[in-house]
């Protein structure tokens, strides 16, 4: 049996990373400030969620990629850029997912749960390939036909990323519900 | 691989501002040309397999690093076509235009080419000493700076927009305009457009007495004007200007019900007759705001054709070039 610190260490990690998926959920580009807040915000909710984490993982080198990324518009404003910056911003965010991920499984091993995190990772994934993919050929269209592909990619992955919060959302509550069966048994 | 892919991606970022910089649209640089960006585009994509493979190689899941290049490898295709497709500085749509004589005050629209990212307007139109500048359709109110874009665009290309400038003049100014040989429209931050102008006031020719009864243009080019003679006249002769020659041609006169065509000059119509004239114009890269007609010795029976250039970038460069 797993000590009850180290399970209310997971729940501050899982409750870190719904804050950080909340933050993401809305896309806040018509506001640029905004957006820029959204995004610090949002990293750092998922640096303080690893801090949790004391094993090996790779997300902290995505997270710095993703801040260098988000401070290039600063820099350059030109079309092209902001293109790429769409993709590459897009394709990290995935990593990090991905990484967070492995982290959701080994939470599941050590605590005996249900293993669904491998099969929703995969599909999570692809759907965001494909919403990336779809949108590397923004820069030829005009600007109603660019609008409806960004609104129904950002609605994809609006919907990929509530199906994540409430995968996360369900772990939590799996390890709470062990919790009160460790807290009854002590009694 | 993560250090690979922050090389990379600060490498993808740095390129592509470097390439930029030399390709946009800066006072005197010319593009490169495309097989620049398709070199680059190539450069960038072995660079791409080659994270791929390190990746794979350090136990990255194959499939999806592979996936992950695929996007990668055409965000590059695609940005070189995106590339490709720009315009080394904004081009002027050609016009033939002609005054109405009887005006005291003439206006002009002149439509130009930008790139999408490209928000610098045209300010002022320059011939030697004339100074025209830029106006709204419609006034803006006092002290309401002026801001052409987005309010001056006229149609949406994939990479270009076609945006329009609206000049005013006076009699003389206008004349100078026809007068000089290379007129200027200068952009916000001083570049100046070669423009393709053929100006003039409709040609001092009488015009036969006529009625309008209607005219009308399709859109495949075919030009209409149906008359009725208020005198007897003869015509023996089609008058279409230099400029439109080869591109406007004059089809069949029908007199009454009856068609002629060119065969068939001189035509002699009496007072009262239903004259109807069917013209052929082919989509060409001038905007047009012409006279062209049937002429004889009593005067001119005249069509004024109004057409706009097609948004055709290589149409409208085309007929860019300096006519002799």
């Amino acid at each position: 049996m797993i000590e009850i610190q180290e399970k209310q260490q997971q729940l501050k990690l899982l409750k870190w990373l719904t804050t950080a998926l909340i933050l993401k959920l809305i896309l806040l580009n018509i506001f640029p400030y905004a957006f820029y807040l959204q995004q610090l915000l949002s990293y750092g909710a998922l640096l303080k969620s690893l801090s949790y984490f004391d094993g090996k993982t790779l997300a902290k080198r995505f997270i710095v990629i993703a801040l260098v990324l988000v401070m290039v518009p600063l820099v350059s404003a030109d079309t092209l850029i902001s293109y790429w910056l769409l993709i590459f911003t897009g394709v990290i965010d995935l990593l990090i997912i991905l990484q967070f991920g492995n982290i959701l499984l080994a939470i599941e091993q050590r605590n005996n749960l249900r293993a669904t995190t491998t099969d929703f990772m995969k599909k999570y994934k692809w759907v965001v390939v494909v919403v990336l993919a779809s949108w590397t050929f923004l820069m030829h269209l005009i600007y109603v036909e660019q609008m409806i592909l960004l609104f129904i990619g950002a609605l994809v992955l609006f919907f990929a990323n509530i199906a994540l919060i409430i995968h996360v959302r369900k772990k939590s509550k799996q390890i709470k519900s062990t919790m009160h069966f460790v807290i009854f048994a002590e009694k | 691989m993560p250090k690979m892919m922050t090389v990379g991606a600060v490498y993808f970022i740095a390129v592509q501002e470097k390439v930029f910089q030399l390709a946009t649209f800066k006072q005197g640089m010319s593009t490169f040309s495309p097989t620049i960006y398709w070199l680059c585009a190539i450069g960038l994509s072995l660079l791409t397999a080659f994270v791929v493979r390190t990746a794979i190689r350090r136990g990255a899941d194959k499939k999806f690093v592979l996936v992950l290049g695929f996007i990668v490898l055409l965000l590059f295709g695609n940005s070189a076509f995106y590339l490709q497709n720009q315009l080394a500085q904004p081009i002027t749509v050609p016009l033939a235009y002609d005054f109405y004589s009887g005006n005291e005050r003439h206006d002009l629209t002149i439509h130009y080419v930008t790139n999408k990212s490209d928000h610098r307007a045209v300010q002022y139109l320059q011939a030697g000493e004339v100074t025209l500048f830029a106006r709204y359709y419609e006034q803006p109110a006092k002290d309401q700076p002026m801001f052409y874009y987005p309010a001056d665009v006229t149609e949406q290309g994939r990479y270009q927009l076609m945006r329009s400038a609206y000049f005013i003049g006076n009699k003389e100014e206008m004349q100078k305009l026809i007068n000089s040989d290379a007129i200027y429209l200068v952009l916000d931050d001083g570049e100046k457009l070669s423009t393709t102008l053929q100006l003039d006031f409709d040609r001092p020719v009488d015009e036969v007495a006529y009625h309008m009864i209607s005219s009308s243009g399709s859109s495949n080019g075919d030009q209409q004007g149906t008359f009725k003679m208020m005198q007897n006249a003869v015509f023996d002769d089609v008058f279409i200007p230099e400029i439109l020659q080869g591109s406007i041609d004059f089809e069949e006169i029908s007199v009454n019900g009856k068609t002629y065509s060119v065969k068939d000059f001189p035509i002699v119509v009496k007072e009262g007759q239903l004259v109807s004239i069917s013209l052929q114009s082919k989509a060409i890269g001038i905007d047009l705001q012409t006279m062209v007609g049937i002429s004889g010795p009593q005067g001119i029976l005249p069509i004024w054709i109004l057409q706009k250039a097609p948004f055709d970038i290589r149409k409208i460069k085309e007929e860019s070039l300096p006519h002799d």
